[in-house]
This record gives C-alpha cells, sequence and structure tokens, in this order.
C-alpha cells in the first residue's frame, strides 16, 4: 500500500473534532430551546389531567401518516401490529412512570415565614426565614 | 424413523413472565453493540473529504467557497505572508533566527514556534513590501502555468508560450513534466488502500493526456474530454472567445473562474445541457486540488525571489556559499522539483518546503470551508428547532381546542335535549303509542 509522498500535517487531520465541534453546535441549539417554566405554570400543574396511555396511544397513531405507517387494518385485512405494539409500549412506560417513578424535591432555605399572635404585652408579629433546605417527594401520575 | 411428536404445553402467567424477562436479558446481553473501532488519523476520512460530505448533504454546491479560496491564494496580501511563513518555519526548524543570524542547537518545539515568529517578523518587514509587488506581477503567470498543468500542451504553440510566459520550449516541457510528477505527490484525501502501481499507472496516463492537450472528467459516469479553448488569452484577459482579447486585468482569480465555466460550456456542447453545470462544479473541485498539489511549482518562482531579496547587499547579502549555514537550506534544497521529490520520497529535507507550503494552502482551505459550514449549520439547527416548536406549539393548541369541544359539546347535547323536548311536545300526538 502507498501513501502519499508529500503527508497531510497531523494537525490538519481533524475530522473527528470537527464532527464534534458540529454535533456540539447542533446540541447546542436544542438546549436552548428548551424554555424554564414560570412559577404558574408549575401551579397549574395542579389542573393537569395526568398520563393516559389510550389517549397518548390515540395522540401518537394519529400521526403515523407524517411518516408514512398505515393506520387501521392493513389492506389484507390483517390487524395493524404497530398500532397495537404502539400502545403496549406507551402503556408499559405509562405504569413504570405512575408505579414505580419518584419525585424528589428539595426547597431552598429562604423561605419566609411570617406569624402572628399575642401576649401580656399586645399583639405580636414574627418575621423569619427558613433557614436549612426542606426537602419532599411527589408522585408521577 | 419414529415420529417426532412435539409437546405443547401451555404456561401460566408467571412462567411466561419469567421466560420472556430471560429471554429479554439473554439477548440483550448476547447482542454485541455495535462498536467502532479506533481508526488511526492518517486512515480515517481527511478533514476536507468530510467537510465537503457534510457540504453535500446540506444540499451547498461549495464552488463559491472554492472560489473564495483562490481568490485568496492569488492576493498578495494574504499569501506573501504564508510564503514568507513557510520559509521561517522551515529555519526555525533548523534553530535558525535570521535576524540575528544565530543558530539553536536542537530546538525544542517552544523554541521552533519562537523562532518561526521572530523569523516571520524579520522576513515582513525586510522584504514583505517587495515581495508583494513581485507577487503581484507574477501571480497572471501563476494563473496561465496552473491551467497548463492542468489541462496540457496546447496544440497551437503560441498558445503554450502565452500559458508557459516563455518561448523556451525545454522550460515548457520541464513545466508539463511537472504536472505529471506533482499530480499524486500530495493528496487532500486519505487513501489507506491505494497502491504504488495505481499511483503510477495514473501518472503515465495522465502524462499521455496533458502530451494530448486533452483532460478527461467524468460527468454522469461518462468521461468528457475538455481542453482550453485555441486562444486561451481571453480567459485571462477578458474580451470574448470570438472577440480581441481585452487588455490583461491582472485578476487571475477570475480567469480561473472563466476557466470552470469555459468546462461547463465544453461539456454542455459535448454531453447534455443539463450536466454543464455539474461539470463545471466538478471541475472546480479539481482545480483546487491541483492548486494545491502544484503548488510546490507555481509558487517556486516566489521562494527564488526570496533568496534574491535577501542575496541583495542592501537587505542582507547572503551570498549562495552564505545560504546552508544562514538559512539551514541552500536554494536547491529548498525549491527542489516535484520530480525531485518524487525520485527521492526518503529526502525529507527535499519536500521540507513542498510539505509545509501544501499543508498551509490545506489548512487555509479548511479554514474557508469550516467557517461557513459553522454559520450554516447554526442557522440551519436553528431554523430546524424552530419549525418544530411551531409544530409543537400547533399540535399542543389543536390538543387545547379538542378539550374546548368536550366542554362545548355538554352545553350543546343540554340545547339538543330542550329542542327535542319542544319537539315531541308538538308532534307527541301524531306518534302511534302501543297499546298495553
Amino acid at each position: 500500500m502507498a501513501e502519499s509522498v508529500i503527508k497531510i500535517d497531523e494537525s490538519l487531520q481533524v475530522t473527528e473534532e470537527i464532527a464534534s465541534l458540529l454535533l456540539f453546535i447542533i446540541g447546542e441549539n436544542l438546549t436552548n430551546f428548551l424554555p424554564r417554566l414560570g412559577i404558574f405554570k408549575i401551579l397549574a400543574a395542579k389542573a393537569r389531567p395526568g398520563l393516559n396511555s389510550q389517549i397518548t396511544s390515540a395522540s401518537a397513531v394519529s400521526r403515523f401518516k407524517e411518516v408514512g405507517i398505515p393506520t387501521g387494518t392493513l389492506e389484507d385485512g390483517t390487524p395493524n401490529v404497530m398500532e397495537a405494539y404502539t400502545e403496549m409500549m406507551i402503556e408499559v412506560i405509562f405504569d413504570a412512570i405512575q408505579s414505580d417513578m419518584r419525585v424528589d424535591i428539595a426547597v431552598d432555605p429562604g423561605i419566609v415565614v411570617q406569624a402572628s399572635g399575642a401576649n401580656a404585652g399586645g399583639p405580636v408579629v414574627a418575621i423569619g426565614a427558613t433557614t436549612a433546605p426542606g426537602t419532599a417527594v411527589g408522585i408521577g401520575q | 424413523m419414529a415420529i417426532d411428536i412435539s409437546v405443547n404445553t401451555p404456561l401460566t402467567a408467571v412462567q411466561s413472565e419469567l421466560a420472556g424477562k430471560i429471554g429479554s436479558i439473554q439477548s440483550l446481553l448476547s447482542l454485541v453493540g455495535i462498536t467502532f473501532p479506533t481508526i488511526p488519523k492518517s486512515q480515517q476520512m481527511s478533514a476536507y473529504d468530510y467537510l465537503l460530505k457534510i457540504l453535500e448533504l446540506m444540499g451547498v454546491n461549495p464552488r463559491f467557497l472554492f472560489e473564495v479560496f483562490i481568490n485568496q491564494v492569488l492576493d498578495e496580501n494574504i499569501m506573501v505572508e504564508k510564503i514568507l511563513k513557510v520559509f521561517a518555519n522551515m529555519s526555525a526548524k533548523k534553530g535558525k533566527n535570521l535576524q540575528s543570524a544565530t543558530t539553536t542547537a536542537n530546538p525544542n518545539s517552544a523554541t521552533i514556534k519562537l523562532l518561526e515568529e521572530t523569523n516571520l517578523t524579520f522576513l515582513m518587514s525586510k522584504i514583505g513590501g517587495p515581495m508583494k509587488q513581485a507577487f503581484r506581477a507574477a501571480k497572471l503567470l501563476m494563473a496561465k502555468q496552473l491551467a497548463m498543468m492542468i489541462f496540457g500542451k496546447q496544440k497551437d504553440q503560441t498558445s503554450n508560450d502565452y500559458l508557459a510566459g516563455t518561448t523556451d520550449l525545454a522550460m515548457q516541457e520541464k513545466i508539463l513534466a511537472e504536472a505529471v510528477c506533482g499530480a499524486e505527490l500530495f493528496s487532500l484525501s486519505n487513501n489507506p488502500s491505494i497502491k504504488n502501481e495505481d499511483l503510477e499507472y495514473n501518472r503515465i496516463q495522465l502524462l499521455q493526456k496533458i502530451q494530448k492537450g486533452q483532460i478527461e472528467y467524468k460527468v454522469s459516469c461518462q468521461n468528457v474530454e475538455v481542453s482550453l479553448p485555441d486562444k486561451p488569452e481571453f480567459i485571462f484577459e477578458g474580451g470574448g472567445i470570438n472577440t480581441v482579447p481585452g487588455s490583461p486585468t491582472n485578476n487571475p482569480a477570475r480567469g480561473i473562474s472563466l476557466m470552470m465555466d469555459h468546462v461547463g460550456n465544453q461539456v454542455q456542447n459535448k454531453n447534455a445541457e443539463k450536466n454543464a453545470n455539474s461539470a463545471a462544479n466538478a471541475f472546480s473541485k479539481s482545480v483546487v486540488e491541483k492548486l494545491i498539489q502544484y503548488a510546490p511549482v507555481i509558487f517556486r518562482s516566489m521562494f527564488l525571489q526570496v533568496f534574491a531579496f535577501m542575496s541583495n547587499p542592501s537587505i542582507l547579502g547572503i551570498t549562495s556559499a552564505q545560504q546552508l549555514n544562514y538559512y539551514g537550506y541552500d536554494e536547491a534544497t529548498m525549491t527542489a522539483s516535484c520530480c525531485d521529490i518524487l525520485d527521492d520520497p526518503g529526502n525529507e529535507e527535499q519536500k521540507d518546503m513542498a510539505t509545509n507550503l501544501c499543508n498551509i494552502l490545506l489548512q487555509l482551505l479548511i479554514g474557508i470551508l469550516l467557517t461557513f459550514l459553522i454559520g450554516k449549520i447554526k442557522k440551519l439547527a436553528k431554523d430546524y428547532f424552530a419549525r418544530k416548536a411551531v409544530e409543537k406549539l400547533k399540535r399542543k393548541q389543536e390538543k387545547l381546542t379538542r378539550r374546548f369541544k368536550i366542554i362545548n359539546a355538554v352545553g350543546e347535547n343540554a340545547k339538543k335535549a330542550e329542542r327535542l323536548k319542544r319537539a315531541l311536545a308538538v308532534v307527541n300526538h301524531l306518534i302511534l303509542k302501543e297499546e298495553n
């Protein structure tokens, strides 16, 4: 086997690094897009209906046409296993989320606390802040 | 032979669950993951090829980027510094400090870098200006010689004289010989599986074509022969193929661009109209590759000019006998021809200048392609994710609309019931009632 008499400088053999750089640029755009949720949006989560595998499967199946997957019974009369598979997969995933997922919450210290009361001297109002972080648990539904 | 009686016993739910899980774990464990072997860098796809591949995937025709490169290579404000950088680097590797005329024995990489910077500053200050003038005067000839090396010998001798810039036949033959020797000397691609015999065969083929002045290009799986026009002056001096050439414009980059268009026009005539652009584009890639491969030949006069300026008593007055001691190279070794290098490929010193120059030009080309690609990919990724976000928002709105429809449907049903009640009240007497 032959190599060129004049070789490409090692500092220019950077295909791997170029690929990594371009991947980073694409990835940067991907992560930049995710918006941070505002506090009201988080509070409004109480109104969410929760996950329902049948509704989600129906949504997924309704989008099959976007990628060219047929929906409904196939032309030769056989059942559409792709639809059944989608429903099964989503059911398994949602089941895991609803049964196994755990949400650990950590609350920063510094939450303002206000209390009022009274003693012999008259009414007392106390204002302070939590000094230690708090924890909480949640369930994915 | 006994009949093989199959046993078909059903499994309970627990048994089938265990069997399913064991089976899936086993297949996950036994599946050999796709592993990418560590490929040595010299055997991977070269950075140049990879960038072209990405551009192709993005549907970008790189011809305009090649034209930017050609413009830069023929721009004295860019190239003089690069030429002097090659000179400065080579002397630095030998530990030579051109400014103080001292030598550092066995210089390490940091010393080499420092010496290179010192040498470049020194050379730029001493001969940067005159070198730019010399480059400006020579660049048209460099472009014409490149055309001669690509297309070979012309039928009309005056065209050969014009392209070579000399009527010396021996010199013209030398340029053509250099075209053959230089063709496979430096490759912009990494070819781990190419054979020496193949390279030699290609050189022989190229020699025949260059002697004939007919170069073949593959366009849409067909070989098409292309050549320069009978009077190539119009390419470099303006005017038209059938009109009187204009005065030289000293814009050789524009001349090379016209040369690419000419190849496209020829293919249009000989092959098919639809292939004209693809031929011109394929040729532009070839021109850029040849420009780098033939750079040691095309730029040789510039390196000789450096020696000439430096030997001037008013600058340094370095005589031929003192050159080796001063630069670490003498003129003949440093400016060895492509054929000299090919004759003695193991002689590293002889090919030092060619190696440096070809790699500096490749770096310039990769820089142009990569800079463009980064901007393009940033925009593409931004547009792609923005479009995806719009689609997602649209789907979300549709979902909300569907939810509201359900709420509306409750009100609608109440209205329907009211309408039914009113209708029944009117037509009730007409409906036959079943007798119990």
